[in-house]
């Protein structure tokens, strides 16, 4: 066979199609290829969180947030008089704890991050990988119970590298119990709750709990996520005098709940839910009988506390984010916004950010007021723990006219005396 | 262009060398960061290749091989904890106590065929998933961490930890050429095609099938406690999570069912879409089914039956040259 040869930068077929494939290769290949450090005068950061999955509607406000802090640092953070550029690389969990572990090797290890910061409950894996390797990390959005407990540790031992502030577990319980009893409601509680891992823990504590404090329980027991009928439960209830209800129940299933205790004449002085009533969205679904509806509460609107990065109130971040978005303001953004003031705090307390201990040991040393309140490292009384505050809130009705039908507000501060009250607890029959 | 049969092993055993020193050789050039991405690589190709040898070459359809990953993982993490051991040394028993129990279960899915037998495992895989979640002496839901790997030296567990990984990739690779043209190899692939022929020339069907079974349930518990070794960390919902089958079977979906070659194919499409696609939200998981569905649809064999069709190439076919064709 004759070889022919071209002249010039005529390629062949073959040549043509290896060096497109090959170059389709490196470009695919480029988000794997190892980025070289970055100068010294620059600060990454690392963020995770759920922004899809099973979990997803905790983070769904977190993406206008971070918009928020990139804009705050576009112009960079000046600590110890030199001006460090901030880089910020957001990952999402995908609510995945494989995931999880995955962006924490990837951001650890790969991208070399100075900090970690995760708001997302399945924080373990990627804070045993900055324990292991030795950068700091801080998380929040997770009980600081399962916090210990997930790691093998406990408060008095802590963990080297991670750090948690948020509220504890059985503060939840004992604020519930405290606003049924200064209520004056008759003390006869019927419970149920999703059959997971949170309902089954919700329910061991509160059924231990009720007892402790001179409650009748109802029991209805735990259900399954296909379920789309509550009648048992509602006779249950009704047959034993049940005048509050309680536990652990998507916003779904306790519409249909509370459609069927409607037609059934089951009448009610108290419903106070966890996980359904934590976003607004869970308190529409009931129409116009939203109000009155009691949750736990961790951050709202009215908060006299502000944000330490911006100046800004509870209230005008609220309303920032409603102008901006068109939705409603929702708990977990204020403890979103606030790992970034714990963060940017602890880098300047630092001295020198790219020095991992002694953000570390800022980090440890932590008395900051941000616009969720007191997050105080330094006087807490758990190892790599800072306690913040939870307690019992209840949604009302907006004026006619209103953008958004419900607002939630403070109305018992059984665990958290510092929290102003905003409004008087007020049992269902007064909403009727 | 088929090469035959001796030469083809030799061209294999050379293939095998070179890979060899590559992997060897690897950890001295990558920064750590990347060895860690490798690992992960390499683990979850481990995962896939149990679940190919399983489907493709023992004809047992299961879709619970997580069941593995997760035990694997947990007697791992449970043994090195309570008894301060390097989890390192701990493998070989992973292997064993992984393949004594899917010896235990073998005698009762075995009795079910086909969808239930695929399901039976799930059902296991749940089973073992809930007991853990209730159990605090094994971290229940919130699960447990590496202890030991507290107080090593951190390159000397991330290199430990790459030729592990990178061994099981080699054996999934290489091994797993060698097993199928064994004897043993042969018989599979007799079972899996006709159970009643293969019966009829003398092969015992039950003892061929559980020797697979076992195979692949210790091979996936290895791979699955060197998976969570590199995070440090495992919990009932991660490791015994069933989206670990849909990645098992979107890998070898893509790559090819039954041959070698179509995981290595799969594992890279699977991990270049992650990386190019994980931004995109929800969007990731549909565009990755829709990968998934599109190659089922235009290549039933996977995107290696492609090139197996298109090109005749086929390095580690397994198939013998019939002794009376010319």
């Amino acid at each position: 066979m004759q070889k022919i040869s071209r002249p010039g930068f005529v390629a062949t077929r073959r040549q043509a199609i290896k060096s497109i494939v090959g170059g389709a290769a490196a470009v695919l290949a480029a988000p794997y290829v190892h980025r070289a450090y970055a100068a010294d005068d620059t600060i990454r950061i690392g963020y995770i969180d759920q922004f899809t999955g099973a979990r997803a509607n905790f983070a769904e406000r977190a993406p206008w947030v971070i918009d928020q802090i990139k804009a705050h640092t576009k112009d960079g953070l000046v600590i110890g008089g030199k001006t460090y550029a901030v880089e910020i690389l957001s990952r999402d969990s995908q609510s995945d704890p494989n995931r999880m572990g995955s962006l924490g090797n990837e951001l650890v290890l790969r991208e070399d991050v100075d900090l970690l910061l995760i708001a997302d409950g399945l924080a373990a894996p990627a804070l045993e990988i900055c324990d292991q390797n030795g950068t700091p990390g801080i998380s929040t959005i997770l009980q600081w119970e399962p916090f210990y407990a997930a790691r093998g540790s406990s408060p008095e031992k802590g963990y080297p590298w991670s750090f948690l502030f948020f509220w504890s577990g059985a503060d939840i319980i004992k604020n519930y119990t405290g606003m049924w009893d200064a209520s004056g409601i008759e003390k006869v509680v019927g419970t149920f709750y999703e059959d997971n891992d949170f309902g089954r823990s919700f329910s061991g504590g509160m059924t231990a709990s009720l007892q402790g404090a001179g409650f009748k329980e109802v029991p209805g027991g735990l259900f399954k996520e296909q379920v789309d009928d509550f009648s048992n439960q509602v006779a249950a209830f009704r047959e034993g005098g049940a005048k509050i209800v309680t536990g652990l129940v998507f916003p779904q299933h306790f519409a249909t709940f509370w459609g069927q205790a409607q037609q059934a004449g089951l009448e009610l002085e108290a419903a106070t839910i966890a996980a359904a009533f934590v976003f607004p969205s869970g308190v529409e679904v009931l129409g116009d009988q939203g109000a009155g509806m009691s949750t736990e509460i961790w951050f709202n609107r009215q908060l006299p506390f502000k944000s330490s990065l911006n100046g800004q109130s509870a209230d005008e971040f609220c309303t920032a984010y409603e102008q901006a978005s068109g939705k409603q303001w929702a708990q977990p953004m204020g403890y979103e916004h606030a790992i970034w003031e714990v963060a940017f705090a602890a880098l300047k307390a630092s001295g020198n950010p790219k020095n991992r201990a002694a953000v570390r040991d800022a980090i440890a040393d932590l008395d900051l007021d941000t616009i969720i309140g007191k997050v105080d490292f330094r006087n807490s009384s758990m190892k790599s723990v800072a306690n913040t505050w939870v307690t019992m809130g209840q949604w009302h009705k907006n004026p006619a006219g209103s953008k958004f039908p419900y607002e939630l507000y403070v109305t018992n501060n059984v665990t958290a005396p510092q929290v102003p009250i905003q409004k008087e607890f007020l049992p269902l029959s007064k909403f009727r | 262009m088929n090469t035959s049969g001796p030469s083809r092993t030799r061209h294999v055993a050379i293939a095998a060398a070179v890979c060899f020193v590559a992997l060897a050789v690897t950890p001295m050039f990558v920064s750590q960061g990347n060895l860690r991405l490798m690992i992960e690589i390499f683990t979850v190709f481990a995962f896939a290749q149990s679940w190919n040898f399983l489907a493709g070459y023992v004809g047992l359809m299961s879709f619970g091989q997580q069941l593995f990953i997760g035990l694997g993982a947990y007697f791992l993490f449970v043994t090195s904890n309570a008894y301060g051991i390097n989890p390192f040394w701990l493998l070989p028993l992973v292997f064993v106590l992984c393949g004594l129990f899917a010896a235990a279960v073998a005698p009762f899915v075995f009795r079910l065929r086909d969808a239930y037998f695929a399901i039976s495992i799930w059902v296991i895989a749940e089973i073992v998933r809930l007991y853990i979640s209730q159990k605090d002496s094994l971290g229940s839901v919130s699960g447990l961490p590496l202890m030991v790997t507290r107080d090593m030296d951190r390159t000397v567990v991330a290199v430990s930890n790459f030729y592990v990984a990178a061994g099981l990739a080699f054996l999934g690779v290489f091994g797993l050429y060698w097993l199928a043209r064994r004897r043993i190899g042969l018989a599979l692939a007799a079972v899996r095609d006709n159970e009643g022929t293969a019966a009829a020339v003398g092969i015992n069907v039950w003892w061929t099938r559980f020797f697979g079974f076992v195979l692949a349930g210790g091979f996936a518990g290895v791979a699955g406690a060197t998976y969570y070794m590199s995070v440090f960390h495992v919990e009932p919902g991660g490791a015994f999570d069933p989206n670990w089958m849909v990645v098992m079977l979107f890998i070898v979906i893509i790559g090819g069912v039954g041959t070698v070659e179509g995981p290595i194919i799969g594992t890279a499409i699977y991990f270049l879409l992650r990386a190019w696609l994980s931004g995109t939200g929800n969007l990731y998981l549909m565009l990755l089914g829709a990968a998934a569905v599109v190659t089922m649809l235009v290549a039933s064999k996977g995107l290696w039956g492609i090139v197996t069709k298109r090109y005749g190439f086929e390095p580690f076919a397994t198939r013998r040259p019939s002794p009376n064709k010319p």
